[in-house]
Order: C-alpha cells, then structure tokens, then sequence
C-alpha cells in the first residue's frame, strides 16, 4: 500500500501498484439537502344535463376530473452551481383521493413510508370490473437546468367523484453534481 | 521532488496528517512556513459532502406467479378470462431507518439483470396486458417492496428478484470548511531515497533533523546540573580536599543517582580517575559529556575558639584551635547537632563533651582559602541513533525511496523529527517485516 501525493492530489495504490483511490477522479458530491412538501390538487369541473321526459325533465349532474399535469420547482441552485443529478425520496403525508366511482380496485401508495423516488413513482390507480385502468397517478423528482423539480400527472376522468382530490408529498432530495477535480 | 508531511492536533480534538510535494524547504512554495496555503486545495478537506451509503443489505425474494381469473356462464356454456389485478408488500429488512432524523433514500439493484430499482420499475410484462411492478420505500419500521401487478392474458410467471439494497439517511462525509486545519509548524522534510520503514517505534523530539543519505544521528540531552533534592545531575571534577591534593584526582559523574540517608548512592554514580570531558558508559550505551562550568567550591580551613563560663558564670576563653575542616556551624549540621546559641557574644554554639559533660560555647573566628576543591559541570548525554542499520529497506511501491532532509522550514521553530526507533519491537526475527509504515499518536 503506497500513500502517494501530487500537489492538490492524493492517490492511494495498493500493494499491486493498482490505484484504489484517487481525489482526482471525479466523483459526485452532494451540493444540498432538499426538503419540503407540496400538494397537487385535482379539480372538478361539474356538468348540469337535462333530461326531457313524458313526465317533464330531471336534471342530472356529472363531475368531470380534470387530472393533474403540474410541476412545482421545490430547489433552484446558485448561480455558478451545475446540479447533475439528485437522489430523492418521498413520502405521502395526506390525501382526499379516491377511485373512481365505477372502480372495482383501487390501489394507492402507502401513507407515510420514504418511497424511493430515483424515477417515476406510481401514486395510485384505479381499475374497473372489466379491467380497463380509468384512472392512475405518476409522481417525479428529477434535477434540470439547474433546478429540482416535483412533477405529478394523474389522468383526467370523465365520470369522477364530485369532490377535489389532494395529494400531498413531503420529500427529501438531495442535489448532486459531480465534482471534476 | 521533495515530499513534506505535517502533523498537527487540531483545536476540535482530532489529529490530521497532510503530505504535500514541495521544492527544498526555503522557497515561496515551501508549504512548511504556512501549511494552511494549500491544505483545502485536497479534497479530504473539502466543502463537499460525499456520498455515503450508511447501510447496505443483499436477499432474495420470490414473487409468485400472477394469473388471470375466469368467469364461467352457464347460460352461454363458456368460460371466459378476467383480469387479475392488485398488490403485495413483502417486508426485505426489518429496523428503523428514521431514526437517524434523515429520511431515508433506497437504492435496489437488481443483481440478476443489473437493473437499478429506484422508482417503480416494470420487473415483468407480457403482451400489452400483463404487467408486474415494484417500488421500494423504508420507514421507521423497515424496508419494504411494494409488489403491484395486472394479468390477463397471459400468466405471469414466478419472479425471484436477487437484489441489494443501499440505504442512504445521513450520507453527509463533509469538513467543515473553517476549520479543516490548523497546525503548529512541526515538520520534516523528505527526499527521495530509501525508506526503511521498519523503524519500530517513532519518538517525537524537537531539535533534531537529518540530512542527506545520513543513516545515523546523535540524540542529545539538555544539559543538567542538579545536586539538590533527591535525584543528581552534575559532573563534578574533584582535585583537593581540605587543603590536601587527592592523590588521585577524581570525576564524579551521575544522572539520576539518588543520595541515601545512610550516605550509600543509588543510579548511575560513577567515580571516573582524572579530569575527563567525555565519558562512554558500556553499562547503559550513553556518552557523558562535561557541560558549562556550573559552580566552583574552594576548600578552607577554619580556626575554631573556645569558651566555658567559670564558677560566677564568667566566660573564660580557653584555647584557640586551627586547621578545622569545617565551620562550626557545618559541623553541627553534618553532626546532626541542635545549633543552641551559647558563649560571651554571637555566633557560638553549644558543644557538650560527651566524655567529660562538660559544655563549651565554640565559635569560627577565621577561615583561610586553601584552593580550589571542586569543579561542578553541567552533564548532559548523548547516544548514537542507527537510521538503517538492520532495517528492511521496503521502499514505495513506485520504487522512490526517501530520505529525511534539512532544517525543517527554516522558520519552524517546532518539532522536527528524530527516530529513536532503534529499538526493534519485532524481536530477533532474521528478516525484519517490510512495508510497515510509523505512525504517532499526538497526545
């Protein structure tokens, strides 16, 4: 094992002269911690239809889910500072959602558990009796130009439950780059 | 190129230890007069956190095999697939792993495919109907996969997911900026050469330094002269006692002796004929050496007088007596006689006859130098220090050898380094070990 050193450098070779570490070889480093929480909304957009009939008319009333397509930018770095990359986890806090009304299985993500959020997560969805998949939900940590952003989509639903539903996320990111010695 | 390694203790508690290249110890890029100029340019000390991965764990889980259902008419005498659709958690590790305050982040491998696991990742897919998917979390419970699936026109067959998971919660490995270093200017220089590593054990001394190929050097003591209170340093030539040559002129050399109450002296005292400068003791390996002149002690001779008081307590003189060794007063003390004030005026002393009983007040009325006694040196030691002698000679695997070099700095009024690592802890062993590299501890 050699302990050898350059200036502004420090390499270690092992007994084989083969180098084990090397300060210069670049490496990531963590740039900042990111925590917080944000919530995505599903509004409703409500539909009145009347019904002619021999007996006169009713009024029937449909809600229609909008869905979600929302990103919020939860870290902006300093200028001068290149995010390569961020490492996340996320955890459901609290949420109004539901299936859909027709639903015969409705499966969401469990509450309050750190889910590894390095890619796509799937929040829920929502399956009927034939199979068909009415509704799902899709959440995203991922670092671009320099920001970190929190992306949720969640399809639209055209024969929803009348009420807005709410997700609302606590994450934990940490914002990397990788330092080039 | 010369190499430079600093040592220092740090105000926050902790020892750190940087080597630098540098040029000869004298120039602008002599890294020794400012240690600090370069020491957050290495990236032990950097700014930056690094990624660490607190805790790594490797299994395998089976996922059972996911099969459409069916639904028979009796009526229309069929039997037809359904969908099968839902969701399983399986526990991968039990513990808490938000304890540590930080959320957790998981990262899975699949160790089969290599695939990584960080979001909810398609492990299956059959057609455009069959699907099965997973999704790893932890909590203050443990490490869980969330297993979600969606058959229908195929079945999808068992899965065994081989995986490894690291867990992320506090991955921070990072220096504070502020104080990466400070260290006291103590340094030494090394050159290339050999580096006999097997050195045994390394002592921390200021004063010394090495140069060139040298393989040896002389450890030296400060030097000494203490003949008072019970531990003796001091190199004392003795020529005349009371105003009689020694026969023999004697050196009395000690270091560490110890004078008894009997008079018997324990430690190094030794009683060397002749006036020496330097004496070499095979008992214990040192070389003693005559210091500065400390004192000089001449030798006298005293002319006692004395009284007694008569039967109307008159004192009456009775003789004058010559050639005394000592004073009156130091011959009580070295008698271990009470000093009782005693005679026609001051500076007489009682002395009782032990035959007769009789009491005298005896005083010292003249002292005449008889020349010099004495001469009392400062002592210090010295002993030769083996650099290679019976080292292994293992030298870096790049084949560049060092040897320890000039004046740490110039400015360095700090610690250089000497080797007392004559002693070989390994014991008698024919081919001493190589490649061991010294350390210390600064304590």
């Amino acid at each position: 094992m050699s302990f050898i050193t350059q200036p502004g450098r420090i390499f270690v070779n092992d007994s084989n002269s083969i180098t084990k570490f090397d300060s210069n070889a670049p490496h990531p480093v963590i740039y900042s911690r990111i925590q917080g929480s944000v919530t995505f909304n599903s509004t409703v957009t409500t539909t009145i239809f009347t019904s002619p009939t021999r007996e006169g008319s009713f009024v029937e009333t449909r809600s229609n889910s909008n869905g979600i397509n929302s990103i919020q930018t939860i870290y902006t770095a300093p200028a001068g500072v290149n995010i390569d990359f961020c490492l996340s986890s996320f955890r459901l806090t609290s949420t109004t959602a539901t299936g859909t009304p027709t639903s015969y299985y409705y499966w969401r993500m469990p509450a309050n558990s750190w889910v590894s959020a390095n890619g796509s997560i799937l929040v829920d969805q929502s399956v009927n009796s034939t199979g068909k998949l009415e509704r799902a939900s899709i959440a995203t940590i991922y670092a671009a130009n320099n920001t970190v952003v929190f992306e949720m989509t969640r399809t639209a639903f055209n024969d929803d439950a009348s009420g807005t539903q709410s997700y609302t996320f606590e994450y934990n990111v940490l914002a990397c780059k990788v330092k080039e010695v | 190129m010369s190499k430079t390694i600093f040592i220092g203790k740090h105000t926050d508690g902790n020892n750190y230890t940087a080597v630098y290249s540098g040029t000869n110890g004298t120039g602008a890029a002599d890294l020794i007069a400012n240690p600090l100029n370069r020491i957050n340019e290495v990236d032990f000390h950097s700014s930056f956190a690094y990624l660490k991965s607190n805790s790594g764990y490797s299994g395998t889980l089976s996922l059972p095999a996911r099969s459409p259902g069916s639904s028979s008419s009796k009526k229309k005498n069929r039997t037809v697939a359904v969908p099968a659709y839902g969701a399983a958690t399986y526990l991968l590790q039990s513990g808490n792993f938000t304890s540590s305050g930080y959320p957790p982040i998981v990262v899975m491998v699949d160790t089969t495919s290599n695939r990584t696991i960080a979001g909810t990742s398609v492990l299956q897919q059959i057609g455009g109907d069959t699907i099965r998917q997973a999704t790893v979390r932890a909590d203050a419970s443990g490490i869980y996969l969330d297993e979600t699936y969606f058959a229908y026109g195929n079945t999808m067959p068992a899965y065994t997911l081989n995986y490894k998971i690291y867990v992320i919660t506090n991955p921070s490995e990072q220096t504070d900026v502020g104080k990466a270093v400070t260290i006291t200017p103590s340094a030494f220089k090394c050159n290339n050469g050999t580096f006999n590593s097997d050195l045994g054990y390394v002592k921390v001394k200021s004063g010394v330094s090495l140069s060139g190929s040298q393989t040896s050097y002389v450890e030296a003591t400060n030097y000494y002269y203490e003949n008072k209170y019970s531990l003796h340093r001091h190199w004392i030539y003795r020529s005349q006692t009371q105003t009689a040559t020694l026969p023999t002129p004697l050196t009395d050399i000690t270091w560490d002796s110890y004078l008894r109450y009997d008079g018997t002296e324990e430690g190094m005292h030794y009683s060397i004929p002749g006036d020496t400068t330097s004496w070499y003791n095979p008992d214990d390996g040192y070389t003693y050496e005559r210091g500065p002149l400390a004192e000089t002690i001449m030798d006298s001779t005293y002319t006692w007088s004395w009284y007694y008081q008569n039967a109307k307590l008159a004192w009456v003189h009775a003789k004058d007596v010559a050639g005394m060794e000592l004073s009156i007063l130091d011959h009580l003390k070295k008698s271990n006689i009470a000093q009782v004030p005693y005679g026609p005026t001051g500076g007489y002393y009682k002395v009782t006859s032990a035959s007769t009983g009789k009491s005298y007040a005896v005083g010292t009325i003249a002292q005449v130098s008889g020349g010099v006694a004495a001469l009392c040196y400062y002592v210090r030691r010295t002993r030769v220090m083996n650099t290679t002698t019976n080292r292994s000679g293992a030298s870096f695997a790049n084949g560049k050898t060092i040897n320890v070099t000039a004046t740490p700095g110039g400015t360095s009024a700090g610690a250089a380094w000497n080797f007392d690592g004559i002693k070989n802890e390994y014991g008698d062993q024919a081919t001493p070990p190589t490649n061991t590299i010294f350390g210390i501890n600064l304590i």
